[in-house]
């Protein structure tokens, strides 16, 4: 039972949504979402809101500290409430939000489809990820499983009487996915394999409220090539089932354990050993050696969703944090801290508390800002309403801001959870109070889904040079834009943003020219500090763009203190956090190598 | 059968209010409104007896017709066929007797043979409205409801009494039910549910169209002024031994509380 209410900050959503990105006016320009209008969205992240407060938020706390169980025969018991939670989801079509509606889908857009998911995650993180996971394999499913099955199979996922998972690690490959060992020997019948290996860390790798499970499973062919183009995927049920979905005999995938875990204790995360101890059936995914292209199909929307996941749990913190520090008294104000006999104050009223809250409402918002935005822009990429230039040119920045999307919120959602736990004080240590467990649940984030510093060789090595360094480009040429569309109303903030591109750009060229020197160890070194310092920037400019939106709002007479919340947070970024982009240029620029050394550790 | 319910919008339940600046209302601006939870468990149970009996269910409410968004998301988005908003500006000034004459004129209009609704708003809790609302219809009324069921002619209604007590009651329709917290669980919107919410027909209609007029619903009632519940007074410590600190509680219990 937490002891602060959890609470949707639906006022910040729409705000965002709405009247920053004016998602409603982008996306009815599209014809297939043209059925949908801002009402509709509005009850539909309202409801998922009261879902997310009435339903999830409830068994969070007793699911970690219930945790999940296995029984000898690989079958997954979860915590108490989440059979109910997944009926409510399954019942209510959130698991195929934004899936097309031929399985079962409701056709959101995945704008919308964000919005809610960072509700429900924020929320429930460890159940959030059955449906979350589930309706990835469902989308590979859909597109390419042997034909009879595609829209069979995907409309079970969708609608929740069955689940989903993807098993790409196993003890030896984990980071490096193409070091996969498991086999897979074709039978006589086409398209058929039987599988031999042990797969580890499957999140979500068996529920009891599902009929069954089909696991995306990554296997190596004989005589497939060694490395990454060797690896085919495939199609590994529970049960086997036939073209009328009637269910089977046991497969030989059985869960042989799961782990014991720092969070997310909610989430079944298995041990699924293939044809241990009878035959594991697979069916191939489109052709042999297409494994980690299929895969990939799901990365750009694995890598937002686990963003969305940062930001989720930082959003909760916060909002508990703020709560917490406006009823808590503690102390007398720092005016009157000599008065044994002053009256004792909430401990918002404490300048360092207000620090440390303003420190986690900007990042929140601002990270908010910049996942919705990523969203929207993958909506409008994929619509063949835009002219093709213009679609081109989003996905190009949905590509550039994929890896930050997924690093820098996770980091920082991890660092406001972690921020959360020290205004609670000791309250915030005791799991009595809910910023303890997010701190443990947002641990993971940073690791799965390619660790963050993966996605900084990404961001650096790969994304900074496609196209001959075009995304980039393009992305300084916009941001510059706005920032002198801003400097009328903000001057020395719109100043300083574009001052802090200026240093991107150079610390982008610094690394390039290491590059070009083959110096590639040097110049990976500091992939990490120029993922966060670019995020950092990146950020800014959504502060940037929220306080240019409310400005306007405030001068054609909508003042309120929300709205004036936006224009402190600009401030408040550009003099606090903005610096800290600077001078990590700065150290990325000064050419350090100490750590590559040989003698050091040695 | 048709099945009406009588809807209200009010403020979300953890609004804080603030009274107007001419003290005879409250800031609207902010405020999240949404249908009266009372209302809710109305709905809930006139969709589970349409489910159980067949009809249609209609939503009736006297208000501005901005309401359809909370009545689309509240009501039809959950079961509801379509709703019926009564919008004029002669409401503005009106009392309970008047939002009830307007409900009942709208129910008749439709031939409505069972109505549910909440056993009071949560906005100003005057638990008016229903039993008017069956008066001026010629109906019988069942308040406080926590149990219900209809074969399509009778009813069977629970209600609690207080002090643990139960009544049953039975009869015949056409009635009035006001629903008390426990009838039901209001359900959750199914997101397909939503999206056709959203072509379900609102008629927004005048007094005239019911054949009534601005004088049908002067007001008898007229509300002047409104002011928040004092702030609760510090508590106070009681001081010196144990015998002396009891003896000054008593007293104060006597004197000062007047409880005991």
């Amino acid at each position: 039972m937490s002891s602060i209410a959890f609470d949707a900050d639906l006022q910040d959503i729409f705000f965002t949504v709405f009247e920053q990105l004016d998602a409603d006016g982008r996306l009815g320009e599209i014809a297939r979402f043209a059925d949908f209008d801002k009402e509709t969205y509005q009850a539909t992240v309202e409801e998922a809101a009261r879902i997310a407060t009435e339903v999830l938020n409830p068994i969070n706390g007793p699911g970690d500290r219930q945790g999940c169980k296995v029984d000898d025969d690989g079958n997954v018991t979860t915590p108490e409430g989440y059979a109910e939670a997944w009926r409510t989801f399954s019942e209510g079509g959130w698991i195929g939000m934004n899936a097309d509606p031929e399985v079962g889908g409701v056709g959101l857009p995945n704008t919308i489809a964000m919005i809610c998911t960072e509700l429900f995650s924020s929320a429930a993180t460890a159940f959030s990820m059955y449906p979350g996971l589930t309706a990835g394999a469902a989308r590979l499913v859909h597109k390419f499983a042997p034909e009879a099955w595609q829209l069979p199979v995907a409309t079970k996922m969708f609608t929740g009487e069955w689940g989903g998972t993807m098993c790409l690690t196993e003890a030896g490959a984990g980071t490096a996915v193409g070091d996969n060992r498991t086999r897979a020997t074709p039978t006589d019948e086409p398209g058929v394999y039987l599988l031999e290996g042990e797969k580890i860390f499957i999140s979500g790798g068996d529920a009891d409220f599902y009929d069954n499970v089909v696991h995306m499973v990554l296997a190596r062919t004989p005589d497939a090539p060694s490395g990454s183009r060797g690896i085919s995927i495939f199609l590994v049920p529970k049960f086997e089932f036939d073209d009328d979905m009637n269910l089977g005999e046991r497969n030989g995938a059985k869960v042989v354990g799961l782990e014991h875990k720092m969070g997310i204790n909610g989430s079944a995360t298995c041990v699924l050993a293939l044809g241990a101890d009878k035959p594991c059936k697979g069916w191939l995914l489109g052709e042999e050696g297409q494994g980690l292209p299929i895969m990939f199909h799901l990365m750009n929307e694995a890598r937002i969703g686990v963003g969305v996941q940062g930001q989720s749990v930082a959003a909760a913190a916060y909002t508990y944090a703020l709560k917490y520090a406006k009823d808590r008294v503690q102390g007398a104000s720092v005016e009157n801290f000599k008065n044994p006999d002053a009256p004792r104050v909430a401990i918002i009223e404490h300048p360092d508390v207000r620090r440390m809250l303003m420190t986690m409402k900007v990042l929140v918002e601002t990270m908010r800002a910049l996942l919705y935005r990523v969203a929207l822009y993958e909506d409008l990429s994929h619509s063949d309403d835009l002219e093709e230039s213009k679609r081109k040119k989003l996905a190009n920045r949905v590509d550039l801001l994929v890896p930050i999307a997924k690093a820098h919120c996770t980091d920082l959602g991890f660092d406001v959870c972690v921020t959360g736990v020290q205004v609670l004080g000791g309250y915030g240590y005791i799991n009595e109070y809910p910023l303890e467990q997010l701190v443990r649940d947002a641990k993971i984030m940073s690791i799965y889904e390619g660790t963050n510093g993966v996605q900084a060789m990404d961001l650096l090595g790969r994304k900074l040079r496609m196209k001959g360094g075009a995304l980039f480009m393009e992305w300084l040429g916009d941001s510059q834009k706005l920032v002198q569309k801003t400097s009328g109303d903000f001057p020395a903030e719109a100043e300083a943003i574009g001052k802090a591109l200026g240093h991107v750009g150079q610390t982008a060229m610094h690394l390039g020219a290491l590059g070009q020197k083959g110096k590639l160890a040097d110049a990976m070194l500091q992939a990490t500090p120029f993922q966060a310092m670019m995020g950092h920037v990146v950020l800014a400019l959504e502060a940037l763009d929220q306080a240019r939106v409310a400005k306007a709002k405030i001068e054609a007479g909508e003042d309120s203190a929300y709205l004036h919340g936006k224009l402190l947070n600009l401030t408040f970024f550009v003099k606090n956090l903005l610096p800290e982009a600077i001078a990590t240029g700065k150290a990325i620029q000064s050419g350090d190598t100490s750590c590559l050394d040989e003698r050091l550790f040695a | 059968m048709k099945i009406g319910v009588c809807v209200k919008v009010a403020p979300d339940t953890d609004t804080r209010i603030k009274i107007s600046g001419d003290g005879a209302g409250i800031e609207e601006s902010g405020i999240k409104w949404i249908v009266s939870p009372y209302d809710s468990f109305g709905i809930e149970e006139a969709v589970q007896t349409q489910e159980a009996q067949g009809g249609e269910v209609i939503l009736f409410s006297a208000g501005p017709k901005d309401w359809q968004t909370q009545l689309r998301a509240g009501g039809l988005a959950v079961g509801a066929e379509r709703a019926v908003i009564v919008d004029d500006p002669a409401l503005a000034g009106t009392d309970p007797l008047g939002i009830a004459r307007v409900l009942a004129a709208g129910i008749a209009s439709e031939g409505c043979e069972l109505v549910f609704t909440g056993k009071q708003a949560i906005d100003d809790d005057n638990v008016q409205v229903p039993a008017m609302v069956a008066e001026l219809l010629g109906w019988p009324h069942v308040s406080f409801v926590t149990d219900f069921s209809t074969d399509g002619s009778t009813f069977t209604a629970t209600r609690n009494v207080g002090g643990g007590t139960q009544e049953v009651v039975t009869g015949s329709l056409p009635v009035v039910i006001t629903a008390e917290r426990g009838l039901n669980t209001p359900r959750y919107a199914k997101l397909p549910a939503i999206m056709k919410a959203k072509r379900k027909k609102v008629d927004v209609k005048s007094l005239g169209d019911l054949d009534l007029s601005a004088d049908d619903i002067t007001p008898a009632v007229q509300l002047t002024n409104f002011s928040l519940p004092p702030e609760r007074p510090a508590g106070r410590k009681l001081e010196g031994d144990v015998d002396t600190m009891v003896q000054e509680l008593v007293r104060l219990l006597r004197e000062e509380a007047k409880v005991i």
